[in-house]
């Protein structure tokens, strides 16, 4: 396979993923400030949104909402818009149509011509929801035929292999953003339910509110859910079963390059932490959580070097 | 009768006066002094255009409106576009489809097939000699100073012969029908011709659209096309026919032609690689791959011969490999088309392949040139400039139909700054006579009518070692703009499915 090609897949996988939860975590986090109990704390909301999509957060200018949901949203010149992100899923297809199934172009296709067509002023005034909600139908029918019409070949684990990355990375830094939250709702005096409140907005924006609420008897604490997206290999946005599927679909790439069986080790060493975390207080779950955050982005760099390295062969 | 459903906000009165698509075109006005493909006159269909009558009888006029819809969508969904280029950017847009097709008949194109096969072998002979023997220079049929002077004189190709001493082994022949019912050909594209997906993809949707259009039609298919071209690639290597690793280099997605890129080398089964996907090692060349490196026998390149080699030609190129050239002449792997085609692609040259046909081949040309005249040439000089209002001026190496002038459509000044700009570099220009292209009746969305507009076509030739094929029909480009002789997509052409019919 060409080494290019190899990348491009993998950066499909990532950026398909990507847009699928930034949508679903903007679209959850903007919503919680219509609650009552948050409606006060839109500016912290905001910042918290801008955050997670790697806005720069220092300024102390008071944030204008209608701004901050374009730039997140539309703005083509910020890399990390939803719109940006859709973009680069669909550039990296299109640089793979004779290698992918016509289904998977096709679907990918509509999705940035839905996005390219959306009406901004509409989605800031009131049409976040629509949007949102549409891209992430639409990244779910594009998995759906990755998984139905793409043959279990090198092809489709190098693309695997970035999906499970970005899903890991993407847990990760929603789990900070909200600790973080979380902690500073309390330096600002705010009460416990307020605080509680971040952590379903954070299953929510998982996909886990009623898978944990299920599993734990509607009883929500930061164990229970922290634990519950980190070590429960039962739920499958968890990262123990995240980095469970990432070594199964690593290991199934037919080249085994030098260096190989120490990445392997190296994931299986991340899988081993994610499986046997348990929550003791929040300095420890920061300190778990950065260490996770340098570990996972040193994936990607291991996997650049490993199989996308152009210079190996000339 | 069933339910209606009316997509349009049409007034009742269009309802009424249009409701089927023979009334639509019942409308159809003849333009005058122009050969008509659909009618021989107003409301009498042409005979191989009768299988069209009774389906324009029995369509509603709203259904054909939502039809074409449906047509646009789809080429949206499937993402067939090109890359327009202005000075500012450079944007994606849809070739724009035309519903009703071009039908040929069976004896027509059983005379343009041959025709085609014959220019096309005269031409790689020609190419042949001239970096060889070159006797058609010496012999004087030919100037040989229009080709030594030519840019795209390759000096490097100079005693080289490759596989089967075949050069062009895909040339893009565009075709004209003048007012006097007859085809000419209006020139040849030897060095990258594009537009043979949108033939293929041209058919897809009117099939997906319109499927009882093709029911108990006799249609050649086109769908062969990528099969036919595969084999040619593996015709002309130096491998064994099991083994030959035959991949498309591509300059990329940004490219105005990438979707004909990806296209063919998905239906081919081959890797679509760009310049960096190739290296050179031991004069052999190779892909950058994961793993065991593989070797390259074919390579069909879309990109011109100034980006090939930057050891050999621009040197700035980033779009080609470095010593490429070099394994080619080493025969270590086959380039398609050949370094070196341009030479008779220029359209100065184009005037001479009636001369070649004969002196090769010993045949009378099956068709006839566009008449055309050499600037360069002192007489023929003398004559463009005197009879300059009734003349089209061409550059002779530029395609897309950019640089083409219609005179008379320019003020007096004008005129005048064209006539010092040829006469200051004759070398550079040919001139033709207008040819009135033929017309077909085409859907014009923003009139709701249907219209005659001119059209051309486009033949694809795949000529392999012992080998040589004509994809049926080829594509019918369409100047939508009403009086417009300019076909071309990047000038607001747009295309057509073309039927031709079987014996």
């Amino acid at each position: 396979m060409l080494v290019r090609v190899a990348e491009n897949l993998y950066w499909t996988g990532r950026y398909i993923k990507r847009a699928m939860y930034l949508s679903k975590f903007l679209r959850v986090q903007y919503f919680s400030t219509l609650d009552a109990s948050m409606a006060h704390n839109l500016e912290f909301t905001l910042r918290s949104i801008q955050n997670i999509f790697g806005n720069d957060t220092s300024s102390e200018k008071k944030l204008v909402e209608d701004e901050v949901l374009f730039e997140v949203g539309f703005k083509s010149d910020n890399p990390s818009s939803i719109f940006s992100t859709i973009a680069a899923a669909r550039e990296n297809t299109r640089a793979l149509r004779h290698v992918l199934s016509t289904e998977i172009w096709e679907s990918t296709n509509m999705m940035y011509h839905f996005a390219r067509t959306y009406n901004t002023d509409y989605f800031v005034e009131r049409g976040l929801y629509d949007f949102t909600t549409k891209v992430e139908e639409k990244v779910k029918i594009i998995r759906s035929n990755i998984h139905s019409t793409m043959m279990r070949t090198d092809e489709y684990y190098f693309l695997m292999l970035g999906s499970w990355l970005e899903e890991a990375m993407q847990i990760l830094r929603i789990l900070k953003s909200k600790l973080s939250d979380t902690e500073i709702l309390s330096q600002n005096g705010e009460n416990i339910p307020i605080m509680q409140y971040q952590w379903t907005i954070t299953l929510k924006a998982l996909e886990s509110f009623d898978l944990h609420n299920r599993y734990f008897h509607n009883s929500t604490s930061i164990k229970s859910v922290v634990e519950f997206l980190i070590s429960t290999y039962q739920f499958p946005r968890s990262l123990f079963y995240n980095f469970t599927h990432l070594i199964r679909d690593v290991k199934k790439i037919s080249i085994k390059p030098e260096g190989f069986s120490d990445f392997v080790f190296m994931l299986e060493k991340l899988e081993s932490d994610a499986k046997f975390f348990k929550y003791e207080d929040n300095d420890q779950l920061h300190e778990f959580l950065d260490d996770l955050i340098v570990r996972v982005a040193s994936i990607h760099d291991i996997c650049g070097q490993l199989y996308f390295n152009k210079s190996s062969n000339s | 009768m069933g339910t209606r459903k009316i997509p349009f906000n049409l007034t009742s009165r269009e309802i009424g006066k249009f409701n089927t698509m023979q009334n639509l075109l019942g409308q159809y006005k003849l333009k005058d002094g122009c050969f008509d493909e659909v009618f021989e006159q107003k409301g009498t269909y042409r005979p191989e255009y009768k299988l069209l009558e009774s389906i324009a009888n029995n369509m509603d006029v709203s259904t054909f409106y939502s039809l074409n819809e449906e047509a646009k969508l789809s080429f949206f969904n499937q993402g067939i576009t090109y890359a327009l280029y202005t000075a500012q950017e450079s944007t994606e847009t849809i070739f724009q489809f035309d519903l009703m097709p071009r039908v040929v008949s069976a004896e027509e194109w059983d005379v343009l097939e041959r025709g085609l096969i014959q220019r096309n072998t005269a031409l790689n002979m020609f190419i042949h000699d001239v970096y060889n023997d070159a006797k058609i220079l010496k012999d004087k049929v030919v100037p040989a100073d229009l080709i030594y002077s030519s840019k795209h004189f390759v000096h490097e190709m100079k005693g080289f012969s490759p596989v089967g001493n075949i050069y062009c082994h895909i040339a893009g022949t565009d075709l004209i029908r003048h007012s006097d019912g007859n085809y000419y050909i209006l020139e040849d594209n030897l060095r990258s011709p594009s537009g043979v997906s949108y033939v293929l993809s041209n058919r897809v949707t009117l099939t997906r659209t319109l499927p009882n259009l093709f029911q108990g039609k006799r249609i050649h298919p086109v769908s062969q096309y990528p099969k036919e071209l595969l084999e040619t690639l593996r015709s002309v290597s130096n491998q064994q026919e099991d083994d030959v690793v035959c991949v498309l280099l591509t300059p990329g997605q940004y490219n105005s032609a990438y979707y004909e890129h990806s296209f063919l080398a998905k239906m081919m089964g081959i890797e679509l690689v760009e310049g960096p996907d190739l290296f050179v090692e031991n004069d052999k060349v190779y892909m950058n791959t994961i793993g065991k490196k593989v070797k390259v026998d074919v390579i069909y390149r879309r990109i011109d011969d100034a980006f090939l080699d930057p050891e050999v030609f621009r040197k700035d190129s980033m779009l080609g490999v470095k010593g490429l050239m070099n394994a080619y002449l080493k025969g270590n792997v086959t380039i398609v088309n050949a370094p070196g085609t341009g030479i008779s692609d220029d359209k100065a040259v184009c005037v001479f392949v009636p001369d070649m046909i004969k002196y090769y081949l010993s045949e009378e040309p099956i068709i006839s040139n566009v008449p055309t005249y050499i600037c360069e040439k002192p007489a023929d000089l003398a004559y463009v400039l005197e009879n300059i209002s009734s003349m089209v001026i061409k550059p002779v190496d530029m395609s897309g139909g950019y640089g083409v002038t219609i005179m008379e459509e320019l003020t007096k000044e004008e005129t005048e700054e064209v006539k010092e700009k040829i006469k200051a570099n004759p070398r550079e220009y040919i001139a033709q006579p207008k040819m009135m292209l033929s017309c077909h009746a085409t859907y014009i969305e923003d009139l709701r009518q249907f219209e005659p507009r001119h059209i051309d076509l486009r033949t694809f030739a795949l000529m392999g070692k012992d080998r040589s094929y004509i994809l049926p029909g080829g594509l019918t480009r369409v100047a939508l703009k009403r009086d417009s002789l300019i076909v071309n997509s990047s000038q607001g052409g747009g295309s057509k499915d073309t039927w031709v019919m079987m014996n």
